[in-house]
């Protein structure tokens, strides 16, 4: 038995002595990222994750990219002109962009892959945005009306692709930097069908990155691409994702320089936040509580207001988040949109419901005097999803204190559960969340439109309706300023008059990147981060 | 016979009268089964160490909580993330509110704020929330117990003694059961019921006896062909006297130490369900939750799952000794040591 | 025979009970109406249960196909994805059977055999810890001392040196099986030592040695034999936290994430081996119960019955 034991403890010993020699690290300049979650799909019209588009968006070049500042630069377009009626727009791409089979990339290439997005039989997540970005017959093609043949997009030639709009988009253009509209090689999906895009021998590139390694589950590799047009751009050798779910763990390997960036939960950052590694990241995304107009005590717009004012986003923001997450006394996140004045859309607007217990006290006792009740209960809905059970238990002892005579209970769900509750009324108030679809106020705007699906208050105000509708389809569609100044008008009255719901905070992220490392681009809305101008430093 | 009569002179007997020397059988004071069992268990240090740890655990968990005026869930916003800090032992250089060398009641200006086990990220007292949490956990470490007595161990009794075609199919049960990932019944679980302590108990019904089953099935089933089950049948007793009087005591000592892995399994289990939304709803705490909570943090603030952890770990090792001597009292085998 | 028609059990069970589960497989936060009908009719998720289910059968018995992943690896071969990750948490399991039970067992013979000493003490305290500190405080720990402080072993899981980085989590996942083998065997064989057939075999004057490696651990081991098998189970498909420290490709991470967001065709295959696994351990264990101990009969109407 022992002489057994020995020898199978030997065994192991011995052969993890010789694994450990028989293999080495691959060298030169690679940027070594941890990711908490699986790279779900490098198919832009089946991806609808952050990492998938990042990734998407390395090997893979559309009309437009973005810079460091979220401005627009061309990609694969040289240029383009567009008709006095914002109606026809036309770009002439470059002539030099390729595939890595060796294909040129051609303005057929973006007719195929348009099509092919709002085709019903890719059935894509993301095919809604197609009528979002105006493009003419993209609705009705997505429900199967008319042939997908009918999309307004046509490649005249190999260089020219000219797009019609059904009506004036104020933000086409900057869509076209997100991965959906990128191009597809059409021979090589066809070539590959149900295959296209699983492996890295099923896919292909025509931008900074080429995709050489896929682990299911384990990580994946980028490596320069040499048949990129702007090659001398790319520094790197190239990109290396490491799936790795602990946080705590990922921080000791980016301190033994294993990693160059790794995310930071809430608890992390308080350890790391002198570290010189340490960076913010601002995101897009905006968590709100939502009350239930059909509950009776949040049918009271005072109670709502007084919901609005009592709970000290200061304290979640920097206190139990701490990682760059900023206060959110409005809907519309900051550095999402930017006007015709060429301002943020936040820099021309108020602030809606800022903490403010005595104000909060105020209206409380007036809702209570006109509901005619002392004592109220009401469930809190959440689920633990990023450390929200933290800020439930706060927002629960927030309002307890500062709204006397309501009394909350903490109710958790497991997330699809919480989203059906929520939709279905079934349920007093609930922490929920919302990401930028577009650069545009309306990605958050439309969800309280009147029978909107994730409309979870279930508000309902004609006022805001015709505000929103208006500057959607309706007529300030084509006059940038009124749209504009009637999107400002929308969040007003949504949020002060009306107290739909109760922002809490912008969401950001820290993480530590090696100092060495720099040209991460990150942003709020489109491809959260771009690797291209990545530099690593001796 | 009159020859053997006369071997033995009338000398050589001394008449007794009966109240005197008459030899008595010498009747020691009669002890009941249990009264026996606890004079044997008072004689095992370990045990006596174990029963006391426990008392004083019990003690806390109902006493700590009010030691203070928190409550586990009020939240001092100003007092987050304290280190703990206790009057007079500070001066001995533990629980001086320091953390890597920073005193970090003095940095923040909170000289006269004392908190034993320090304060969450919330700024809610450790010491309050790992005593009310513990009484949570007591409660699911004795229904883990009370689910693997009744359920588990009657389970594998039935299962093992009666064997044949019974056993096949109480087997093929427990494959089934075992078969469905927990998660996906417990997810249903949330949707039906409501959350709380009615839930959590359910959720372990499911499951948790299983493991007890299979060891008392497997006891049952190396004992059953042995000596005394065979006479104590020729005796004529019945299949229920069979297995609670004979089989039962000889199982005991493996139903102890299941016991003892079933415990811990329990209540990490219903940290795991707290996690879901199944288990309590928080602000309430469980030792589990906070030992989940903590390890958030483990990194930066250790302090946070230590308390809990070592609570535990106690109350763990205090079962232990308790049950170890509890069975060696009940053993009757074990009687001459 | 049996077995196979509680596998069919399970499989039908779990795809009732997946039915019922909140949501959808995709991105429920996002989706319109109109988008999920479109999906749902590419995966032929529109079509009733009973035709989705004798579909699914004939796929999983003819041609070994589990369908595709709906969200983790979207449009993935289960199968596919399977065969990548089920051998890793297979080898983990065995790898940390091993060393537990080869652990767990000397600790438990020593034990039992200077029982009260304070070898004794120190296997109950050492058993009590391995199950009261959660295995994922103990992985971090290994991770943070050997790993990361000494340097001494790879603290993630690396597939170029599989052996090697595999030590870490093959310790923590041992840790429990430690305490559960060594407990159950020091108070079987502390029983076994004092039965008259071991005072027999000393009496003979066989050497204590030749006494306990001869015949009293075979006699102990049935109680070990029944923990360990389910507990294999466990190992060999994957532990949730080990996975997630040592960043391990396995799948018992891959099947809470699967339940989480309704990936149905992963949890089903995952749930599919996992009650093989189960079953063919309960076989096992059966059969080595007689070999152990030839006097047991198992699933035979016994005389006593």
């Amino acid at each position: 038995m022992k002489k057994i034991a020995a020898l199978v403890l030997m065994l192991v010993m011995a052969s993890s002595i010789f694994a450990g020699c028989s293999q080495k690290k691959p060298t030169g300049k690679f940027l070594r990222v941890a990711k908490d979650v699986e790279l779900a799909s490098m198919d832009q019209h089946v991806a609808t994750d952050g990492l998938s588009f990042d990734t998407i968006a390395g090997t893979t070049e559309g009309l437009y990219s973005m810079d460091k500042d979220g401005n627009l630069i061309e990609a694969i377009a040289k240029s383009y002109s567009v008709s006095d009626d914002n109606l026809v727009y036309t770009f002439t791409l470059r002539e030099d962009a390729k595939w890595s089979n060796g294909d040129a990339v051609t303005a057929k290439d973006f007719v195929y892959s348009w099509r092919r997005l709002v085709n019903p039989d890719t059935a894509s997540e993301y095919n809604f945005i197609a009528d979002v970005a105006g493009i003419k017959n993209a609705a009705k093609i997505v429900t199967g009306e008319i042939a997908k043949e009918e999309l307004g997009v046509k490649a005249e030639g190999d260089n020219t692709l000219v797009v019609e709009l059904e009506r004036p988009t104020p933000y086409f253009l900057s869509l076209t930097a997100f991965p959906t509209f990128f191009p597809l090689n059409e021979a090589f999906v066809e070539e590959q069908g149900d295959q296209y895009a699983l492996e890295p021998n099923n896919l292909l590139a025509n931008g900074p990155y080429i995709m050489t390694e896929w682990k299911k589950g384990y990580g994946f590799k980028l490596e320069k691409n040499p048949d990129y047009y702007d090659k001398d751009a790319v520094n790197i050798q190239g990109l290396e994702f490491r799936v790795i779910k602990d946080h705590q763990t990922a921080v000791l390997k980016y301190e033994n320089n294993e990693l160059d960036v790794v995310q930071l939960t809430a608890e992390l950052v308080e350890r790391y936040k002198s570290d010189s590694g340490y960076t913010q990241i601002p995101a897009g995304y905006l968590w709100y509580l939502s009350p239930n107009f059909d509950v009776e005590l949040f049918s009271n717009a005072n109670a709502r207001k007084a919901l609005s004012h009592a709970v000290n986003k200061e304290h979640i923001a920097t206190k139990i988040l701490n990682d760059g997450s900023r206060v959110a006394d409005f809907i519309v996140p900051i550095e999402l949109a930017t006007g015709p004045d060429g301002k943020d859309f936040r820099q021309s607007t108020g602030t809606y419901c800022e903490y403010d217990k005595d104000k909060a006290l105020d209206y409380w006792n007036k809702a209570k005097a006109e509901l005619g009740e002392e004592t109220y209960e009401v469930e809190l809905l959440f689920d633990d999803f990023e450390a929200v059970k933290k800020i439930a238990e706060f927002v629960q002892a927030e309002l307890e204190n500062n709204l006397p005579g309501l009394t909350v209970n903490l109710k958790a769900q497991p997330k699809k559960n919480r989203i059906d509750l929520m939709r279905d009324g079934d349920y007093d108030l609930g922490i929920t969340r919302w990401g930028p679809d577009y650069a545009d106020p309306l990605t958050y705007l439309e969800l309280f439109v009147t029978g909107g699906i994730n409309n979870y208050p279930n508000y309902s105000s004609s006022v805001f309706d015709q505000l929103v509708n208006d500057s959607s389809r309706g007529s300030l569609s084509s006059d940038p300023n009124g749209r504009w100044a009637a999107m400002i008008e929308a969040e007003r009255v949504m949020l002060e008059e009306d107290a739909a719901c109760v922002p809490l905070y912008q969401r950001g992220f820290a993480f530590l990147i090696n100092e060495k490392v720099s040209g991460i681009e990150t942003h709020t809305v489109g491809v959260p981060f771009i690797y291209k101008n990545v530099k690593i430093s001796d | 016979m009159d020859n053997l009569a006369k071997k033995y002179s009338s000398k050589a007997f001394e008449r007794i009268f009966q109240d005197e020397k008459l030899q008595r059988d010498v009747v020691y004071e009669g002890l009941s089964f249990w009264k026996d069992v606890r004079l044997r268990l008072y004689q095992n240090k370990g045990a006596v160490i174990g029963l006391v740890l426990i008392l004083v655990i019990v003690g806390l968990a109902y006493i700590g909580p009010v030691m203070n005026k928190h409550t586990y869930k009020s939240i001092e916003t100003e007092h987050i993330n304290l280190p703990p800090r206790v009057p007079g032992l500070e001066k001995l250089g533990v629980f001086d509110g320091e953390l890597d060398g920073v005193n970090v009641y003095e940095q923040q200006g909170l000289d006269t704020v004392y908190y034993w086990f320090g304060t969450d990220n919330l700024g809610r007292d450790i010491w309050t929330r790992v005593w009310v949490g513990t009484q949570v956990s007591l409660y699911i470490a004795l229904l883990a117990v009370v689910i693997d007595m009744l359920i588990g161990m009657s389970y594998g009794l039935i299962s093992g003694y009666i064997g044949g075609k019974v056993d096949i199919f109480m087997q093929r049960f427990i494959e089934i059961l075992s078969g469905i990932p927990n998660l996906v019944v417990v997810t249903l679980f949330v949707m039906v019921l409501n959350p709380g302590i009615i839930s959590i108990s359910l959720a372990l019904v499911i499951t948790g006896w299983i493991g007890m089953s299979r060891v008392v099935r497997s006891q049952v089933l190396k004992l059953k062909e042995l000596d005394f089950i065979l006479a104590s049948k020729t005796l004529g007793s019945s299949k229920s006297q069979i297995i609670f009087r004979d089989l039962l005591p000889n199982i005991f000592g493996q139903v102890v130490i299941m016991s003892m892995f079933s415990i811990p399994n329990a209540i990490f289990y219903e940290s795991f369900l707290a996690f879901i939304g199944l288990g309590l709803q928080p602000p309430m705490a469980s030792l589990g939750v906070l030992i989940n909570d903590g390890y958030k943090s483990i990194l930066v603030y250790p302090y946070m799952i230590i308390a809990p952890v070592i609570v535990l770990a106690v109350l763990m090792l205090s079962f232990n000794l308790l049950a170890d001597g509890l069975r060696d009292a009940l053993d009757p085998k074990m009687k001459q040591n | 025979m049996i077995s196979l028609a509680t596998l069919f059990v399970i499989l039908t069970l779990l795809f009732i009970l997946l039915e019922l589960m909140p949501g959808s497989p995709f991105n429920d936060e996002k989706l319109s109406e109109e988008q999920k009908e479109l999906l749902y009719k590419k995966y032929d998720l529109d079509k009733p249960l009973q035709v989705r289910y004798v579909t699914y059968l004939k796929n999983v018995i003819i041609e070994g196909d589990f369908g595709q992943s709906y969200t983790i690896q979207k449009n993935v071969d289960v199968s596919k994805l399977l065969k990548d990750r089920l051998p890793i948490s297979v080898r983990l399991g065995i790898q940390s059977l091993i060393v537990g039970s080869i652990i767990g067992i000397l600790l438990g013979v020593i034990a039992a055999v200077y029982k009260n000493s304070k070898w004794d003490t120190f296997t109950t305290i050492f058993a009590v810890i391995g199950v009261s500190v959660p295995s994922y405080v103990f992985a971090l720990g290994l991770s943070y001392f050997l790993g990361y402080k000494l340097k001494l072993f790879p603290f993630t899981y690396d597939i170029y040196s599989p052996v090697q980085s595999s030590i870490l989590p093959t310790f923590a996942l041992s840790m429990f099986v430690i305490a559960t083998v060594a407990r159950f065997m020091r108070t079987e064989l502390v029983e076994v030592l004092s039965s008259d057939y071991i005072l027999l075999a000393e009496a003979k004057g066989l050497n204590t040695k030749k006494v306990i490696f001869k015949h009293s651990i075979r006699n102990a081991l049935i109680p070990v034999i029944t923990v360990l098998g389910p507990l294999t189970v466990g190992l060999m498909t994957g532990s949730l936290v080990i996975e997630r420290i040592f960043g391990i490709p396995g799948i018992g991470d891959l099947l809470v994430t699967a339940i989480s967001v309704n990936d149905f065709n992963i949890i089903i295959g995952i749930a599919f081996f996992y009650s093989l696994f189960y079953i063919l351990m309960a076989l096992i264990i059966d059969t080595l119960y007689g070999v152990i101990d030839p006097r047991i009969r198992v699933a035979k109407e016994g005389r006593n019955g």
